[in-house]
């Protein structure tokens, strides 16, 4: 929960407990949580309040508290109530205690951003680690959510809730539309359990918030300073992911093959190769039922059987279509280094016309 | 309302990958319609363009006549079901229903309403303190469903719900997704690849392979009247037998000739392979129209052929008998009281007025 919810919580609490009406206001007056009635009229008292630049109030009904000076905040308490006053002041000691601690909290997360970015010396990060009380040989791993669309707190809101130990984990906002989930990882799980988890993340985002998700993820990693690496590898599969698994909502790095080595090739030398083993006009070369038949025939490991009976058509008919490849473009795809020429072709093809779209 | 058109509805991906082709498609208002196919045919594909959360590479989606291939996933009144959902474990299960609709910002006393109708519904309403984990996999699962009852949307989209749940629960649950159809009175879209579930939960069925529909209708018809060698040989369990054959004329009848055996067809059927006469085809027979009762094969001489029984399965009520017939393999399921074990020699008859014939190359069904 992000602390404007916690607020709130808080508040709606107090009042099923002692009927208190109580609203938080921001510095400049505008509204930010509590259980007071749409319809009362703060404003006069809470205007004349803010003016004044008194630590504490009673004005036409209402008591009015100024928090701490960093965060100066204004409690309101309705004061239709005879002990309103003490019960206000209770209030903003919790209310206080509520921002003191999600201060903290930031803190962490804020220093637990700067490890995965790889910008804490290990003597800082092991102090910090001390004063967060962090573990630092725990089984950890980096999950990468990025978002189409959609308030960043709700995503916040969901990963939180869908973990078992919420508390053990750490979820930041990276950058604009990317969420980074630190989840603690028990000692027997590694990939099959973080691929199932990055799938249960998209369908969960996807049916709570109908919008589009991506969800990448690094490697297991047993000691806390090497946050960096898993970060660093989430990263690079959800980069190398839009390339060249676009198909895929879930990207794990130890799944990314040569994407990762072509990802770093020279643009030129990457034409220079399609001009030399496809031709000029590889797009024009193959229909739409041949590269879906590739595509099958690759996940199958070029074994003809198994592929005709995924296609549903006779063996003799998926010979056909291969031979067929095989004139358009001089490659004989049954064979292994032909089909891996073929295979690399193809993801130059795509990291070329994605780095069109980029320009 | 809420009646769904797609007209031409393709997707192509980045690296050249057409995942659907041209995809035609009506689908009514209320109406529970399965898009069923292999793995890779391009369903859930579909299913996300509907949704949303794919992007519509060429063609036109409309829900109730408005172009929905623009609107954001959130404003097509659309909700999902999936496969890998995953319930909040620190939430009881009122909560966890309530949850989409508190990001949505919906009034406290709106929400309770909701949640409650929908629980009601789905039998949830003395489980609604509990936590997920005290709940039973069925359990869980009408609470998954209740997180998109309670949207009341126009459209319920479901992916592969059943999937991840033991076979002695899917069945049970496909009976009671069947049940909130007609409690919900709503549009459902349902995806799944199990041929069983498919024939058992919609009114309209839409085979799908590579990406291309193979024939939609209704689960009695893909049955009986395949439109295709591979709906053929998808639909219906065990699937269907294949074996090549040649037509041949003798006199005046069409027949089927496999080995040293040929079948005369019923009439419906013979006029529809004139052209066929000295040309391969595919016959297809289910196994279940092959018989090795005595009384049957006393009343249909003609039919009878040998085989030699390779595999012998018993299944409870009925066996599954593997066997060869001059070097074809066909497949019967037989009563279970049935005498035959593997190495015997049996006879069998060929019911002829279900016989399938397939044009060889374009696979299309000749004779329906």
């Amino acid at each position: 929960m992000i602390l404007k919810e916690i607020i709130q919580k808080s508040l709606e609490e107090l009042y099923e407990i002692t009927k208190l009406e109580a609203s938080l206001f921001l510095p400049d007056g505008t509204y930010y949580a509590g259980t007071m009635e749409e319809e009362e009229n703060v404003e006069p008292a809470l205007l004349s309040f803010l003016h004044s630049g008194a630590q504490f109030q009673e004005l036409l009904g209402y008591y009015l508290y100024r928090f701490n000076e960093e965060e100066d905040y204004i409690l309101v308490v309705s004061g239709s109530k005879t002990d309103a006053k003490v019960l206000g002041q209770l209030a903003l000691s919790q209310i206080q205690n509520l921002i003191l601690v999600d201060q903290e909290k930031n803190s962490k997360d804020n220093f637990l951003k700067s490890l995965m970015e790889g910008k804490v010396p290990e003597a800082v990060a092991l102090a910090k680690a001390e004063k967060f009380r962090l573990n630092l040989d725990e089984k950890r791993a980096v999950f990468l959510i990025e978002y189409m669309e959609g308030n960043e707190e709700d995503i916040f809101e969901i990963i939180q809730n869908m973990g078992e130990t919420p508390e053990e984990d750490v979820v930041l906002n990276i950058e604009d539309n990317i969420i980074a989930l630190i989840k603690k990882m028990q000692d027997d799980e590694g990939e099959e359990e973080q691929r199932e988890l990055a799938r249960a993340f998209v369908d969960t985002i996807n049916a709570e918030m109908m919008t589009k998700v991506r969800v990448s993820y690094g490697s297991c990693v047993n000691q806390m300073m090497e946050l960096a690496r898993s970060f660093s590898e989430a990263r690079t599969a959800l980069e190398i992911g839009q390339i060249f698994y676009a198909d895929q909502k879930t990207i794990s790095y130890q799944k990314l093959g040569i994407g990762r080595l072509l990802y770093r090739l020279p643009e030129e030398l990457c034409e220079t190769f399609m001009k030399e083993v496809i031709g000029d006009n590889f797009e024009g070369e193959i229909d739409a039922e041949s590269l879906g038949t590739i595509y099958r025939f690759f996940e199958n490991g070029l074994n003809v059987s198994e592929t005709a009976r995924q296609l549903y058509v006779h063996r003799n008919t998926l010979v056909y279509r291969l031979e067929k490849i095989q004139k358009q473009l001089g490659l004989d795809i049954r064979q292994f280094d032909d089909a891996v020429t073929f295979k690399i072709a193809m993801m130059v093809d795509s990291y070329l016309k994605w780095k069109k779209r980029q320009e | 309302m809420a009646s769904l058109s797609l007209q031409h509805i393709q997707k192509v991906y980045p690296n050249g990958f057409e995942a659907v082709k041209d995809f035609n498609l009506e689908i009514e208002d209320k109406e529970f319609i399965i898009f069923v196919g292999p793995s890779g045919c391009g369903k859930s594909t579909t299913l996300r363009m509907i949704a949303g959360l794919e992007d519509i590479s060429g063609g036109t989606f409309k829900i109730d006549d408005k172009v929905m291939n623009d609107v954001e996933p959130k404003d097509r009144d659309i909700a999902m079901v999936f496969q890998n959902y995953a319930l909040y474990p620190h939430m009881t299960v009122y909560d966890n229903m309530a949850f989409g609709l508190k990001l949505r910002k919906v009034p406290k006393p709106e929400i309770d309403k909701m949640v409650k109708e929908a629980a009601k519904i789905l039998d949830l309403e003395k489980l609604l303190d509990r936590k997920p984990k005290a709940l039973s996999g069925g359990q869980r699962q009408r609470v998954a469903m209740g997180r998109a009852i309670v949207r009341n949307p126009k459209v319920f989209l479901m992916d592969e719900p059943l999937s991840n749940l033991d076979a002695k629960l899917r069945v049970q649950m496909r009976t009671e997704i069947a049940r909130l159809h007609q409690r919900l009175g709503a549009t459902i879209i349902y995806v799944t690849h199990d041929q069983t579930e498919a024939m058992t939960l919609g009114t309209r069925i839409v085979v799908m392979k590579d990406g291309v529909i193979q024939q939609v209708d209704s689960p009695q018809k893909l049955y009986n009247e395949p439109g295709n060698l591979f709906v053929a040989g998808f639909i219906g369990s065990p699937q269907m037998n294949f074996l090549d054959a040649e037509c041949i004329k003798e006199g005046n009848d069409i027949k089927l000739k496999i080995g040293s055996y040929a079948f005369a067809l019923p009439k419906e059927k013979a006029d529809k392979l004139t052209q066929y006469v000295g040309k391969q085809v595919i016959m297809g027979i289910r196994p279940e129209d092959v018989y090795d009762d005595a009384r049957w094969l006393s009343e249909h001489p003609d039919s009878i052929i040998e085989a030699t029984v390779n595999v012998y399965e018993l299944l409870g009520a009925e066996v599954y008998l593997y066997t060869d017939v001059q070097g074809y393999k066909l497949n019967a399921r037989v009563d279970s009281h049935t005498s035959a074990r593997t190495g015997d020699k049996v006879k069998f008859g060929l019911d002829v007025t279900k016989i399938h014939v397939f044009d060889k190359e374009t696979e299309l069904t000749i004779t329906n």
